[in-house]
């Protein structure tokens, strides 16, 4: 059975600022005191081995920082949500956490609670005790009346169907998801699903001296988390070849295992199927007369814009060479795959690659604003 | 043996082993074919293995079939070599596919080694007896890049009834027609695919009718299972294609081919294919394809195929399969790359 929440009290009113801004400080509480626990979290994370050490300890800075920054609270203001929440109804919320990364789904969560609904979750097995470590924590004060249960178990008895299921993964994990919702009257065919499917981002660099000013940013945005996250860099699109940048390309690797001697190990244990060996790919690459670089199990190899392969294995990367101007087309191939696009400086269409991995908290997956969205029925003056 | 006392089509002459002529065509390929030779050499192969080939000690590398989206994989050999063909009359090849995808392109330097693959397979598995073969297919005018419809067309050209023809892909079958061909002796071979087929028995049974094919009558399925717009396993088509035309199971036959290849392979009944004596399908490891997995185990399909003389002979491909003890393979799907980007809550793993 899931955990279920019994300290319930009845909501008192509070503006989603003030929401906002409560919820912060017990986030940081649980981060920075010593008596939250989270320590022990961290270490039966770090031994489940999942995860790199260094990725779970980023997880953690990351997210003081983005609360340092208030960011809940200018998510919030962004959205010019009304001082005092009214809703039609509050409603059960299920958050599905994917756990390829420490820590996945927290803006879910976070996004729940300061909406004032109900939250459920479902932590994956991968992930299951930095997350359970706050809910925990958070159940014990004001949030403690929001947070319904959480569970490792997808198939379990529930009290009442969800009314919304926030997910992200891709189409044919959602097809089972979905399947055993129903199946376990978990969902019901009014029950909303707020579905997340892209699974790469991209970094358009416009010339070579940019490349080489951004190269630790590239490659952090690339190897962090193994680049199994949606907002890891995959491809690199750019108006030169890759051969034209190999050596600066090879020496920024080169560093970047030297001081991260794990980093290649992790790449080894990263189980990448149906994918040909190393030896073949090289192979494959030099007899196709295609540019790549290999660094053991990992590999960057240059295609046509024309057929830009989609980027699948953490592994695996593409360099695409563009003219810039075709540069929106290639975007639009690759539809709702493409999570983010990255320049060197933000603009209005794109990201600055420095925040590939640590972006602010009111950031849009698959560009969906998930607390406008979940506020989507509060009335409005 | 050597190159100058054997004609191209020499891979058809089963009084030499298999390894024989592999061994033959490896050393010819990797000399002559840039591609080929790049790759191999990079595996550290070259024409010092021949011998091991010929004794069964080694096999070849195999070259993704990938390259043939990537580059031209044709043999160059200069014009004094006994295998050298001009590129006068080449047929060109190409994969399906819309203009955003990139297509296997599959030049064939010699047109008669392709009509003789066809024939003698043919042939061994149907007899020497006319067929009549109804298409139901675009027609071969309308995808002249197409290497089925080129085979679809020729052994139409073979049938002196002259009653073969394309099938109008809105009509259902003329059931009167192929009873009457029946009654006046003749054999009827029905090319489709599978997407094809089973838009076909929905257009039957929308208009009430059971089908029962007559006995001299056989459904040739030809694959196209990654286009179809709903997922259905190769067993569930199987018996939805004998289900839905009346079918007994010697009638319908799976025909496995591909744009990169000159032969095909076959099914006699059930759903293990076979192939010709110039052709091989290997079961490799998905990952380290010079290992062979062992009889029922699941990888990645490998062919050797002889009549790819002017290209190449050993390809690997992304189709998943099974071999058994006999050399019979079944294909099971394709080799998807799993998500490993992204989020992806996978029930059985994360919950």
């Amino acid at each position: 059975m899931p955990q279920k929440n019994t300290s319930y009290r009845p909501t008192e009113p509070m503006s989603y600022k003030k929401r906002a801004g409560y919820l912060t400080e017990q986030v940081l509480h649980w981060i920075q005191s010593e008596d939250s626990k989270v320590s022990a979290a961290i270490i039966a994370t770090e031994e489940l081995g999942h995860f790199h050490s260094e990725d779970i300890h980023y997880s953690l800075r990351c997210l003081e920082e983005q609360l340092i920054r208030q960011d809940l609270i200018q998510w919030v203001h962004r959205l010019k949500l009304p001082e005092v929440p009214s809703f039609e109804s509050q409603e059960t919320i299920c958050c599905i956490h994917a756990g390829n990364l420490p820590l996945v789904g927290l803006q879910d969560l976070l996004a729940v609670l300061v909406s004032g609904h109900r939250y459920v979750g479902k932590l994956s097995t991968k992930d299951p005790y930095l997350l359970e470590s706050l809910l925990g924590f958070l159940s014990n004060g004001l949030f403690g009346d929001q947070i319904q249960s959480w569970s490792r178990t997808t198939i379990q008895e529930v009290f009442e169907p969800y009314d919304r299921v926030l997910f992200s993964g891709s189409s044919d994990s959602l097809e089972h998801i979905q399947y055993a919702f129903y199946q376990s009257g978990q969902a019901t065919p009014t029950t909303q699903w707020l579905n997340r499917t892209a699974s790469f981002s991209l970094y358009y660099c416009e010339s070579m001296s940019e490349f080489n000013e951004q190269k630790e940013h590239l490659i952090d945005a690339i190897f962090r988390h193994q680049g199994r996250g949606c907002r890891s860099v995959a491809v690199i699109a750019a108006p030169f070849g890759l051969n034209q940048i190999a050596d600066h390309f090879n020496q920024a690797l080169s560093n970047f295992f030297e001081q991260h001697p794990g980093r290649a190990v992790a790449l080894k244990q990263t189980p990448q199927e149906n994918r040909l060996s190393p030896k073949y790919q090289q192979a494959f690459n030099i007899a196709v007369q295609r540019d790549s670089i290999q660094w053991g199990d990992w590999s960057i190899e240059e295609h046509t814009s024309t057929h830009a392969p989609t980027p699948y294995h953490s592994n695996q990367m593409y360099w695409l060479k563009v003219d810039p101007r075709t540069l929106p087309d290639l975007i639009e191939g690759y539809g709702g795959k493409l999570q983010t696009v990255y320049t060197a400086e933000e603009t209005h269409l794109t990201d600055p690659l420095r925040t590939a991995q640590c972006p602010a908290l009111y950031w849009k997956a698959d560009g969906i604003d998930t607390l406008e969205y979940l506020c989507s029925n509060t009335i409005r003056a | 043996m050597n190159h100058s006392e054997q004609r191209p089509d020499f891979f058809l002459n089963d009084s030499l082993s298999f390894e024989q002529r592999m061994a033959e065509l490896f050393a010819y390929q990797v000399q002559w074919n840039p591609v080929y030779q790049r790759y191999c050499s990079v595996l550290g192969w070259s024409i010092e293995h021949k011998q091991d080939i010929t004794t069964g000690q080694k096999l070849p590398p195999f070259l993704p079939v990938e390259a043939f989206k990537d580059a031209t994989v044709l043999c160059t050999p200069p014009a004094s070599h006994a295998w050298y063909t001009p590129q006068k009359d080449p047929l060109f090849f190409q994969s399906s596919g819309t203009q955003a995808m990139q297509r296997s392109k599959h030049v064939v330097l010699d047109p008669l080694l392709y009509t003789s693959s066809i024939r003698e397979a043919w042939s061994s598995y149907f007899g020497k007896d006319n067929w009549i073969i109804w298409a139901y297919t675009p027609g071969y005018q309308d995808n002249p890049h197409s290497s089925l419809l080129y085979m679809i067309n020729h052994l139409m050209q073979q049938d002196h009834t002259r009653l073969s023809r394309y099938l109008s892909l809105h009509e259902p079958l003329d059931l009167d027609e192929l009873e009457q061909l029946h009654a006046s002796g003749h054999q009827v071979m029905l090319f489709g695919a599978a997407f094809g087929w089973l838009d076909l028995i929905e257009r039957h049974e929308a208009l009430g009718h059971t089908l029962k094919l007559p006995p001299s009558v056989k459904i040739m399925e030809t694959g196209g299972m990654k286009t179809f717009r709903r997922a259905i396993s190769r067993q569930q088509l199987y018996h939805r294609l004998i289900q839905g035309f009346g079918l007994e199971p010697h009638q319908l036959v799976t025909e496995y081919g591909m744009t990169e290849c000159l032969s095909q392979a076959y099914t006699s009944e059930g759903m293990w294919l076979t192939t010709p004596h110039w052709m091989r399908i290997l079961v490799v490891d998905p990952s380290e394809p010079h290992r062979i997995m062992s009889c029922g185990e699941e990888g990645r399909i490998a062919i050797v195929d002889l009549a790819n003389v002017h290209s190449c002979s050993f390809l690997l491909t992304s189709d998943r399969g099974i071999s058994d003890a006999s050399g019979a393979f079944q294909v099971l799907g394709r080799l998807e790359a799993s998500q490993l980007r992204g989020c992806n809550f996978l029930v059985e793993q994360d919950g």
